[in-house]
Order: structure tokens, then C-alpha cells, then sequence
């Protein structure tokens, strides 16, 4: 049984490495002390971690795509909790096309839906574009994900601690609140990390639709054809790195509690 | 008893408007959600379909309809530039979607199969990575592959080789390496959970019958695990066929796929119709490839499944 | 020539970690024979059903079929099949795939294959579904196809790992009557794994009582009824009433006793008891007798009568004495009448009890 298994933990193991090694690369020329991106590592320095707190440029960038990723998180989980709401609690007539249809946007190449919207902002609207339009685009994306996390949550639980609630008198609204909301909350926490990350990270939708307001990706790409800043930008993507694993440890601590304790103590 | 008809027949029609404004509620609680989805993906799609058939003159817009752009687009003798890109496109995403098939399928079974305890942990580990930024990845490729890159500065120092190796980065195998890291963590996902939902007493059962190990993966595991292959394919195929920062960060001119096209069209060279046309063409190729082999699974699935 | 060593289980024993699901469990199963596993869950049958399907090792002892060893046998190479709890019927199979599935080493010609399967599915009694999908099955056809997928093999065994649990009452009782037809047609070997001691009762040749992985008796349904062999069998087989009592003279057969509740009694079925010694008299619900059913008997005593529940072909009369510490169960016929608070003469003759070491 054991001999069996280990040419598969071989491979898990091989296979951790050839994910791991491209990302861990990155700090490891952000702690090197040359100007230029490649082999051999010179000497160790922190000075590009200082510099990145320098780099006005970047701070702003880094500003812009906190901005949008948190109203994104935000207006995305909230139409994937409307959503996901009416598909779990009511019984619609054409569930599948709307769920289908909202889910869209996930299987259409993002170059695809950034110029469209792009066309329809340039061409037919004559809006100007700015970090309101790349937000816009950015929720588009986001909402399936938010509502198949959210989906997957409302379906988990029992249906009648909702009738309960009814039925001890509290109207729909205040049930939503004091039911449904407390017990979505896990939901809640994944749709909002989700988005927000898809959000930060993504490129091409804010490459079509931002102005001259960039965001962090937009950044990134302008330093990756002027490599003389890109030490710094290496310094923020291991920062960034680091502060995933800290939020991936927080809601894994999350879930386990969520495991632990019953919603209903709250 | 009139009476009591009477009534009853109020609390049926109460009944029903009950019902109807249940259902209504439904979809007003959709209907923010929807018409967002309407407004910001099916309007924007129409106008795209809708420029397809103008011409940009300098730089206005020229409203008379016209399917030059399409004649353009399929005329391979003049301006082959399109047919070959699309299908040069094609075939770089598939041979990526194929090679992350093959990666991913072993570490799911891995996970579903052979992991007992810790699965949570095993599951984080495989998606931390795909935290780190995009473009930041796709560039490490460029560190590992490069000039003076990881391989070729390790090969050197080991002897084993005196010049650079050349044919690493710039090109086909580039792309599909990049594009094979970045999405085999989201093809693990779908594989992983079909397997995982398999009953163990499936397997029992064959093997009862007078399967081997072999042939109950074949027999049982594989088709019951298709519908998570086919979603994690698709996930993988359909998203960077567009794609265009992978091929622009480490394609070089050999790996130049459609989406670099459209974005050039849209930007540089600014002829925007030409660009929405060549859109709906590759949404319109991609789609039809889909359903055929969405439809030829099914056929096989029919064959299959009958003596 | 029937064996009866056909199937011979020989000191096996399951160990997970440090718990013994199956504990040196040792018996013999005769050729053609609709033998039940009964027990508790978590009593071990079916960890053992699953050795001798293969799928779990013993950690100790033997299992042999038709003279051979199955230990090394992998369970894809055993002349064995097996119907499971779930089914495990394939989804993505139909109907007649699932049961041609066992078939695909025997390479038989596609003419010959359909005929079998046909053939399979006449003597489940699903003639004309062979083309269905699976999902669209109800769980009692499921059932059936899971019999035929595993009968079409021909096996030399077919296990069964409670296969009735699933079904409703009326489905499972018509499915009892049926699968022991269908084994006595076929006559394979049947081995029946289930926790239902009816069940058990109506459909087997013999029947192996399992608790905490031991076997406490293998006999007969009426020999398990009539003559338990501990306190644990015969309160596992249909109801029993238990009262505590003394040998107060040992002769042969014969005994007399101090009962609880009943004083001085009369008893057979004796033998190796010895004077002074603690015995449990065991007592069946029918075979104690009330009022004047009991007047001729000298094993009685008062009782008042505290609940009457009615069966509509029978009567259950729960009865109470100060000396006995559970109330007493007593099955009686409905031309009586009982009344709650009453007092009741409760009597048994001399042959009725089973004497259980205490």
C-alpha cells in the first residue's frame, strides 16, 4: 500500500517545485544587489524594500488597485449575494439560462470583454475612461466567482432555521440579517478575499479601460520593458507574497473556527 | 355552502397571488445582478458585433454597413497574417491546455486518492502561488529561461554546456511552459473534485467484477472524472486563446498569438472595426470548436456507455 | 455432493489500529446454502463479508474456498461477487452495461453477450430495461441490477452487505421472499450480511450471530429461536423475557429452581447445571400463559397487569411484580380481555424456559 503510493507523492512533491520555484525567484532577486534582473546574485541588500517606500509612482499605483479591488470586493459579493439568494431560495423559471448567463462572463477571454467595453465606452458612449471604468469591468469578472462561493454556502445550510425565524415572527428582511447573513458569513469572507484579489492582480480589462491612473498591474508591465525599477516592483511582489500567506493563514484560522463554533452563539 | 365555496375559492386565489409574488421576489432580488451582467458584457458584446461591420476612415468612423473586415479577416492570399495567428493561437492553447490536462490529472488523483489526512493544507499549498501577481510570474519564466537565466547560467556552471542555450526563451515552448504554470493550479480544482466525488464502492465494485487496478481506472475512474477534465480543459483553453501578455512578456515574434493582434488594432495601428471584427471571429471559432467537441464527447459518451 | 466445508473460515481476525472489528472468528459454509451474518452494527460482519470479497486483508488466520486459499487473491481475481449497500450501480453506464461489465475478460462473441445479459436481467425481472439510464432507476430496481451485474459472473459466492437496508418496508419484505427464490434457482452459495434479525429468520439456511467481532452461534433460524446459547442471542432474536434464578437440585435433565418473582419451579433442559449454582431463566413473550391458560401450571405467579398494547392478531400484555425487576412481556391471543391495574396469574410449563448461565 505505501510502496504503491509514493511514485504519486514523488510526483506532488515535483510538482510543488515546479510551481514554487518561479514564484520564490522573485524575492530572491528582490534581496539582490544589482541593478539589473539577472544571474548571478551579486550580494544581499534590503535597499530595494527602502526605495519601494520611496517610489512615489508605485505607491500610487499600489493605492489605485487597493481603491478599486475593495469597492470591487465589495459591489461584487453584494450582487453575488442577491444572486445567489434568488437562485438558492426562490424557484425561478429560467434558473439555469440566468445562472448560465450571469456565469458568462468567466468563459469569454478577458481581451474579449475589454474591448467590447471599451467600444461601448469609446465609440457609442464617448465616456472618458478612469478607475471607475476598470472597477466596472472588475466586477463583471468578480460577480460569478462571489456567487459560486455564495451559492455553494446558502446551499450548505438547513432551510429551516430560516422558517423558524418566520415563524417566530421576524419579518424576511430582519430574518435575511439575523439568520441567513450570520450564516452565510464564511461565504461572506471567501467572496470578498476572492474578488479582491482578482481584482489586484488583474491586467488586461485595466490595461483597455484605465487612463492615466494606473493601477498596480499597469505599473508592473511599464517597469517590465524599463528594467531599472523593476528591483523595486520585485521588493512589492514579495511583500505582497508575504502578506497573502498572512491573509490565506487568517481565513484558514477563520474556517476552523467557523468549524468549531456554531453560528448561533454570535 | 355557497358561502363556504366562496372562500375557499378566496384563499385559492390568495393562494395563487401568494405564489406569484413569491416568484416576483425572486427576481427582483436577480434582477440588480442581471441587468449589471446585461449592461456591462451583453450590450458591450452587441457593439463590437455592431462595429464589425464598419470601416474606420483616418480617424473617424465610417457607419455604412460593409463586410470588408471579415473579407479582410479570411482572405489568406493577401493578408494571411490573421488566418495564421488564429490558428497558430489554436494551437499553442491547446498543446498548453493538453500538457496542463496531463500535469494537473496526477496531483488531483493524488490529492483524492492517496491523501488522507491534511487535504485542506495540501489544497493551500497548490494555490498560494497563484496569489503572486500575474505579470511578476510570467517574468520569473523570463529569469528562469533567459540569456543569463537559471537553466542556462546552472548548465554552464555544471559544465554541460559552454554557450547559452538560445532556443529556451522567444518562442512556442516558451508560451507553453508560461501558460502551462499559470493555469495548472485552477485545472487542478475541477479534476480534484470529480475524482473526490467518485464512491469508493465504484471502484470496489469493479474490481469485484474482475477488474485490475489498471483497467478499473480506465473502466470506472477516467469516465467519471471526464466531466471535471473537460471543465478544467475549458477553463484553461478558452481564456488564453485571447491571451497576449504571455506571448508579448516571453513569445519574441514566434509566439505571437490573435489577441496581440486585437490589441494592436485597437491601439497602435487604431482601426478598431478590423479589431471587433477579428474579436467576433476568434469568439465565434472558439465557440464553434467548443460545442464540437462538447457534442463529440457526447457522442462518445453514448457509444461508451452502451454493450 | 454439497461440501460443507465449502467456504472455511479459520482463526481470521481484522485488526484497524488496536481495535479487533473481527475477532478469531472461525466457521464453515456449506455449498448452496443462504447463510446470514447477522449482528449489530459494528459488530464485524461486515468487515468479514469484505475479507471474503477481498477488498480487506485479515491480519490473522485463513480463508479457503472450495479447498483454496483466497488469502493472496486480489478481489478482482475471486470467484466471488458481491451486491453492495449503495449498489454501486455505474452512472455512467446504463442498464445493460452495468451488467455486461463483469463479462469483459470472457471476450464472448457480441450475440452471446447480449443473450446473457438478457437472460440476467429476465431472472431479476427487469425484461425490457436494459436500455435505461441508471438515474432514472428506482431503488428497488437498482437493486435488482446490482444482483444481476454480480449473478452474471456465475460466482461460486454471492455476498450481500445488507442490500435490503435501503428499501421501504412493503419493497423489502416482497425483495426477502424473492432473493430466496432466486437463490434457490440458482443455487449459489448466498453469504447475507444484515442487522434485521427478521430478516435473517425468513430467508436464511443458517445464521452466524456476530457481536464485538466474535461469532456467539451458528444454527438454524428455529435452533437460534428455540435454543439460544447466551443471554446475548436470545435477546438479539425476537423478544425475550430473563429472570434470575438459583439451582436449587440438579437432576439430569431436571432441574428445580428459585425464580425471581415466581419462587419454587420446575425446569428441563438442565444438564451440567449443578446445585446452588446462579442460572438465567429465559422465557419467550408466547410461551407464557395468563389467567386461566395458566391455572394448570405450577411455575406461576401473581402479576398486575400494567399496559396492554393490541396487534390487531395478538395481544402484548406488560405485567409487573414487586420481585422482578423489569416489567414481563406476554404475548396473548385477542378473545381475552385485559384490564390495566388488574391482578393476573402468569404461568409457564416445565419446557418452555431456556436455562442461560448467568
Amino acid at each position: 500500500m505505501r510502496m504503491r503510493g509514493l511514485p504519486l507523492f514523488v510526483y506532488a512533491i515535483l510538482f510543488l517545485v515546479f510551481i514554487y520555484v518561479p514564484v520564490l525567484l522573485l524575492p530572491l532577486f528582490s534581496l539582490n544587489d544589482g541593478q539589473y534582473v539577472a544571474f548571478p546574485i551579486k550580494a544581499l541588500t534590503f535597499k530595494w524594500y527602502g526605495e519601494m517606500f520611496d517610489a512615489s509612482q508605485l505607491q500610487r499605483a499600489l493605492m489605485n488597485s487597493v481603491k478599486v479591488g475593495i469597492a470591487v470586493a465589495i459591489v461584487s459579493t453584494l450582487f453575488g449575494m442577491l444572486a445567489s439568494l434568488s437562485f438558492t431560495r426562490y424557484k425561478l423559471r429560467a434558473k439555469t439560462a440566468l445562472n448560465g448567463f450571469i456565469l458568462l462572463p468567466l468563459v469569454i477571454p478577458s481581451i474579449i470583454l475589454g474591448i467590447a467595453l471599451l467600444v461601448i465606452l469609446r465609440q457609442f458612449l464617448d465616456a472618458s475612461l478612469s478607475l471607475w471604468t476598470v472597477g466596472a469591468a472588475h466586477v463583471l469578472i468578480c460577480t460569478p466567482f462571489a456567487m459560486l462561493v455564495l451559492i455553494a454556502r446558502l446551499e450548505g445550510f438547513d432551510r429551516s432555521l430560516e422558517e423558524a425565524s418566520l415563524d417566530l415572527g421576524e419579518n424576511r428582511f430582519m430574518t435575511f440579517f439575523r439568520v441567513t447573513l450570520p450564516l452565510a458569513l464564511p461565504g461572506v469572507v471567501s467572496s470578498v478575499l476572492i474578488s479582491f484579489t482578482t481584482s489586484f492582480d488583474e491586467f488586461v480589462l485595466a490595461f483597455f479601460l484605465s487612463s492615466s491612473e494606473p493601477t498596480l498591474p499597469l505599473y508592473i508591465y511599464g517597469q517590465l520593458r524599463f528594467p531599472q525599477k523593476l528591483p523595486q516592483v520585485l521588493a512589492l511582489g514579495s511583500c505582497i507574497i508575504a502578506v497573502s500567506f498572512i491573509l490565506i493563514a487568517f481565513a484558514e484560522w477563520y474556517r476552523r473556527r467557523g468549524l468549531a463554533t456554531t453560528p448561533a452563539k454570535a | 355552502m355557497a358561502s363556504a365555496g366562496g372562500q375557499g375559492n378566496s384563499v385559492s386565489r390568495w393562494w395563487g397571488r401568494r405564489m406569484r409574488s413569491d416568484n416576483a421576489r425572486g427576481y427582483a432580488l436577480l434582477s440588480p445582478t442581471f441587468f449589471s451582467v446585461l449592461l456591462m458584457m451583453a450590450l458591450p458584446l452587441i457593439a463590437v458585433f455592431v462595429l464589425s461591420f464598419w470601416t474606420q476612415k483616418g480617424f473617424k468612423i465610417d457607419t455604412a454597413f460593409t463586410t470588408a473586415n471579415y473579407e479582410t479577416f479570411l482572405n489568406y492570399s493577401e493578408k494571411p497574417i490573421y488566418l495564421t495567428l488564429t490558428l497558430r493561437s489554436l494551437e499553442m492553447s491547446l498543446t498548453a491546455t493538453i500538457v496542463v490536462l496531463l500535469l494537473a490529472f496526477p496531483m488531483a488523483y493524488f490529492l483524492a486518492f492517496r491523501v488522507t489526512k491534511r487535504k485542506v493544507l495540501w489544497l493551500i499549498l497548490i494555490t498560494v502561488p497563484f496569489w503572486t501577481s500575474y505579470l511578476l510570474r510570467v517574468f520569473s519564466w523570463k529569469l528562469i529561461l533567459g540569456y543569463d537565466g537559471v537553466i542556462n547560467t546552472g548548465l554552464k556552471s555544471l559544465g554541460l554546456i559552454d554557450e547559452p542555450l538560445t532556443f529556451l526563451l522567444y518562442n512556442k515552448l516558451a508560451v507553453t511552459i508560461t501558460l502551462a504554470h499559470s493555469w495548472v493550479a485552477f485545472a487542478v480544482l475541477p479534476i480534484y473534485v470529480s475524482l473526490e466525488k467518485i464512491d469508493r464502492s465504484l471502484l470496489e465494485a469493479a474490481a469485484d467484477l474482475g477488474d485490475s487496478p489498471f483497467r478499473r481506472f480506465w473502466r470506472v475512474t477516467f469516465p467519471l472524472a471526464l466531466p471535471g477534465l473537460i471543465s478544467a480543459g475549458l477553463l484553461v483553453f478558452i481564456p488564453t486563446v485571447g491571451d497576449y501578455v504571455t506571448p508579448s512578456l516571453v513569445g519574441g515574434t514566434d509566439g505571437i498569438m490573435i489577441g496581440s493582434i486585437i490589441q494592436t488594432l485597437f491601439g497602435k495601428v487604431n482601426n478598431a472595426p478590423l479589431g471587433a471584427a477579428t474579436s467576433v471571429m476568434m469568439m465565434t471559432i472558439v465557440t464553434l470548436l467548443v460545442c464540437l467537441f462538447l457534442g463529440g464527447v457526447q457522442v462518445l459518451k453514448k457509444l461508451s456507455a452502451r454493450v | 455432493m454439497a461440501r460443507a466445508d465449502y467456504i472455511s473460515i479459520m482463526g481470521v481476525s481484522k485488526l484497524f489500529g488496536s481495535v479487533a472489528a473481527v475477532d478469531d472468528v472461525t466457521l464453515d459454509i456449506q455449498q448452496g446454502e443462504f447463510f446470514s451474518l447477522l449482528g449489530p452494527s459494528g459488530c464485524g460482519k461486515t468487515t468479514l463479508l469484505r475479507m471474503l470479497a477481498g477488498f480487506e486483508r485479515p491480519t490473522m488466520g485463513s480463508i479457503d474456498l472450495d479447498g483454496e486459499s483466497l488469502i493472496d487473491r486480489p478481489a478482482h481475481l475471486r470467484p466471488t461477487n458481491m451486491v453492495f449497500q449503495s449498489y454501486a450501480i455505474f452512472p455512467h453506464l446504463n442498464v445493460r452495461a452495468n451488467i455486461a461489465y463483469g463479462l469483459r475478460k470472457a471476450r464472448l462473441p457480441r450475440s452471446e453477450l447480449r443473450a446473457r445479459v438478457e437472460q440476467a436481467l429476465e431472472l431479476v425481472k427487469l425484461t425490457g430495461l436494459g436500455d435505461r439510464e441508471t438515474g432514472q432507476l428506482s431503488g428497488g430496481q437498482k437493486q435488482r441490477v446490482a444482483l444481476a451485474r454480480a449473478l452474471i459472473k456465475r460466482p461460486k459466492v454471492l455476498l450481500l452487505d445488507e442490500p435490503l437496508s435501503a428499501l421501504d418496508k412493503k419493497l423489502r419484505e416482497e425483495m426477502q421472499i424473492e432473493l430466496r427464490l432466486l437463490q434457490q434457482t440458482v443455487g449459489i452459495t448466498f453469504v447475507f450480511v444484515t442487522h434485521d434479525q427478521e430478516e435473517a429468520l425468513t430467508m436464511s439456511d443458517r445464521i452466524a450471530v456476530m457481536s464485538h467481532g466474535k461469532v456467539l452461534q451458528v444454527a438454524s433460524p428455529s435452533e437460534l429461536y428455540e435454543r439460544p446459547n447466551c443471554i446475548t442471542v436470545a435477546g438479539f432474536i425476537g423478544q425475550m423475557n430473563f429472570l434470575p434464578a438459583r439451582v436449587t437440585q440438579a437432576d439430569g435433565d431436571n432441574v428445580a429452581l428459585d425464580v425471581a418473582g415466581f419462587g419454587p419451579a420446575q425446569a428441563t433442559g438442565g444438564s451440567g447445571l449443578s446445585t446452588g449454582g446462579e442460572v438465567t431463566v429465559a422465557l419467550r413473550p408466547e410461551k407464557l400463559k395468563l389467567g386461566n391458560a395458566a391455572s394448570g401450571l405450577n411455575n406461576s405467579m401473581q402479576a398486575t397487569i400494567e399496559a396492554v398494547a393490541y396487534f390487531g392478531d395478538r395481544v402484548h400484555v406488560h405485567l409487573r411484580n414487586p420481585a422482578v425487576e423489569k416489567p414481563m412481556l406476554v404475548t396473548a391471543p385477542t378473545d381475552a380481555t385485559f384490564t390495566r391495574g388488574h391482578q393476573i396469574t402468569v404461568g409457564w410449563a416445565p419446557d418452555a424456559a431456556v436455562l442461560l448461565s448467568a
